[in-house]
């Protein structure tokens, strides 16, 4: 229901153009949270960045004149911004989840409402229904593509507390007391990694419900 | 051994490393005589202290198991030319087990045999047990706990002491800042010769505090912390000026651990490092001055340091640490040792 609500806001806004803008901006935002969480070169990010703000200056100029988007349709804009600019993006997350579902619950439900689409046959449920699903699909993969920066940001976090106790050479913790330190903070760096490599994963598999969703609506 | 039929918790971490540099006072990290005193047999004067060129080779493994049960093993071999005296070998094998998020339970053990071949009488064993129990709310942390040090020396057993430091510590962790207030009692006992014979010291007291704030944020962080001891009784001991920095140049907390008569002592360190984009830069800095009658030996230290680790792809990094730590003994003299070494560390995670 809420993706259906999605896409007919999405219409509403102006029409597929203006999800094919929208679409540029959140693939161009995840770029940008990839490559910063990689570790890539300042320049690297910077120029993700760049074409990041041209996707987003396009879209703004696209709906320039109409509504400002509300709802769904605002929380994305503010989560695809959070996601490209590194700040924070826990309130836009949430109202993105709570009209989508969680990426782990939802997906699920899209692959298979996917095969469903795709066996219909030609017409104007079929494509309404393949838009819709990749609408979602790239909400999804929007959430999931934030959930693995911020798990990410934590794991540098935790890797930085290490390397500050752990010293250059073993045996350096001092008293045991920070050796147990260094344990607790191992296995909460490896869980995070575990949870960023979830997400990921997620990602990948929300982007590729919505490319083939796209491929077939065309 | 039953665990270890088990599922561990993450694949085996272990790391190898070689080492190659040099210190401007290596035998700085085994004993000094201060201006004044009688030279003891394996002593060196201050004034006579000598830079070595060094390599090393460093090693350390850990198992952690699902059960919240953990095992490590570290290693450290340097030698030192020409200054071969204060070759060393170290090794630490530690178990610990941990359990719970909100309550949480904490033992650990470990074992720390610190060898020094040409200079036997440096050489010890070192025991160290933690008890530790917490309970954490949101971003508030409250813990008990309680440490044991056993520290042997095999054949100078007048410097052996043993030691129990029971205390509380509150913790606030919001968003990155962290920040921590503790006391903690404290109870030691070393050991003294009585003619052919060896007989426990008096008891000895220290009430110690912690206070510290830290800032974790985008891959960098950093803490300082300031920590007071208030020490009483225990008998005075002789000049001997036990190492305050040890060979990997880490703080060897022990200096501070026997009472030696009382004294007040001030301690505040700065450690801080930066992971980002396969760079690890660390670096820290500790002051520490110490006033009584207890104040033998070394009465201000002050040591820094800065290392950089450079990720050669999954496995392999390029390290190197500098540092220096300067001290002034009682009598006014004094001695400087500069240390750096650089070299390639191959890493299973």
């Amino acid at each position: 229901m809420n993706g259906l609500l999605l896409v007919v806001l999405s219409y509403a806004a102006g029409g597929s153009d203006l999800d094919g803008l929208r679409d540029a901006a959140e693939h161009a935002a995840a770029d940008v949270a990839r490559a910063r969480s990689e570790g890539a070169r300042r320049a690297e990010i910077a120029e993700r960045m760049k074409v990041y703000r041209a996707a987003a200056e396009a879209l703004a100029a696209a709906e320039a004149g109409q509504a400002p988007p509300d709802g769904p349709l605002a929380a994305l804009a503010a989560l695809t911004e959070a996601l490209a600019t590194g700040k924070r993006g826990e309130e836009p997350r949430a109202a993105v989840a709570a009209a989508l579902g969680e990426p782990a619950e939802r997906l699920p439900v899209l692959e298979e409402g996917l095969e469903t689409s795709l066996a219909l046959g030609p017409g104007a449920l079929r494509s309404s229904l393949l838009r819709d699903l990749a609408d979602q699909a790239d909400g999804l993969a929007l959430i999931a593509t934030w959930d693995a920066w911020v798990a990410t940001q934590e794991q540098r976090g935790v890797e930085a507390r290490l390397a500050a106790i752990e010293h250059s050479a073993p045996g350096q913790t001092g008293g045991v007391d920070r050796a147990v330190e260094v344990q607790r903070l191992r296995a909460e760096r490896d869980g995070l990694a575990a949870r960023a490599d979830e997400a990921r994963a997620l990602a990948a598999r929300a982007r590729s419900v919505s490319e083939r969703a796209t491929e077939d609506e065309r | 051994m039953i665990w270890l039929t088990g599922a561990l918790a993450a694949p085996p971490e272990a790391q190898v490393g070689l080492l190659l540099g040099g210190r401007s006072a290596p035998e700085s990290t085994l004993q000094v005589a201060p201006a004044g005193a009688p030279t003891e047999p394996g002593e060196t004067p201050a004034s006579e202290l000598e830079p070595s060129a060094l390599a090393g080779l460093e090693g350390s493994v850990t198992l952690r198991h699902d059960s919240g049960v953990w095992a490590s093993l570290d290693g450290t071999a340097w030698l030192l030319v020409p200054e071969s005296e204060a070759d060393r070998v170290v090794l630490g094998p530690a178990v610990g087990w941990s359990k719970g998020e909100r309550t949480r339970f904490d033992l650990a053990g470990r074992y720390r045999a610190d060898l020094v071949p040409l200079r036997s009488s440096a050489s010890s064993g070192r025991i160290e047990a933690l008890a530790r129990v917490s309970a954490t709310g949101g971003a508030h942390t409250v813990e008990l706990a309680s440490t044991f040090v056993d520290r042997h020396f095999y054949t100078e057993p007048a410097w052996s002491f043993r030691a129990l430091d029971t205390g509380a510590t509150w913790r606030l962790d919001a968003d990155g800042v962290r920040a921590a207030v503790g006391a903690s009692f404290q109870v030691n006992q070393g050991v003294r010769e009585a003619g052919e014979a060896l007989e426990a010291e008096h008891l000895g007291t220290q009430a110690r505090g912690l206070a510290s704030v830290g800032l974790n944020r985008g891959g960098f962080d950093v803490e300082v912390r300031y920590r007071p001891i208030l020490a009483f009784a225990g008998e005075i001991e002789d000049d001997t000026v036990r190492p305050v920095i040890g060979p990997l140049g880490d703080y060897a907390e022990d200096v501070d651990a026997v009472s030696g008569g009382g004294f007040v002592q001030h301690r505040l360190d700065v450690e801080g490092a930066m992971v980002s984009g396969g760079w690890t830069v660390r670096a820290g800095a500790l002051g520490r001055l110490r006033d009584g009658s207890g104040a033998t030996g070394l009465v201000r230290t002050g040591h820094a340091h800065l290392g950089a680790e450079r990720a050669l792809g999954d496995h392999w990094a390029l390290v190197g640490t500098v540092g220096i730590l300067a001290a002034e003994l009682t009598g006014g003299t004094g001695f400087v040792d500069v240390y750096g070494w650089g070299g390639v560390r191959w890493r299973l995670r």
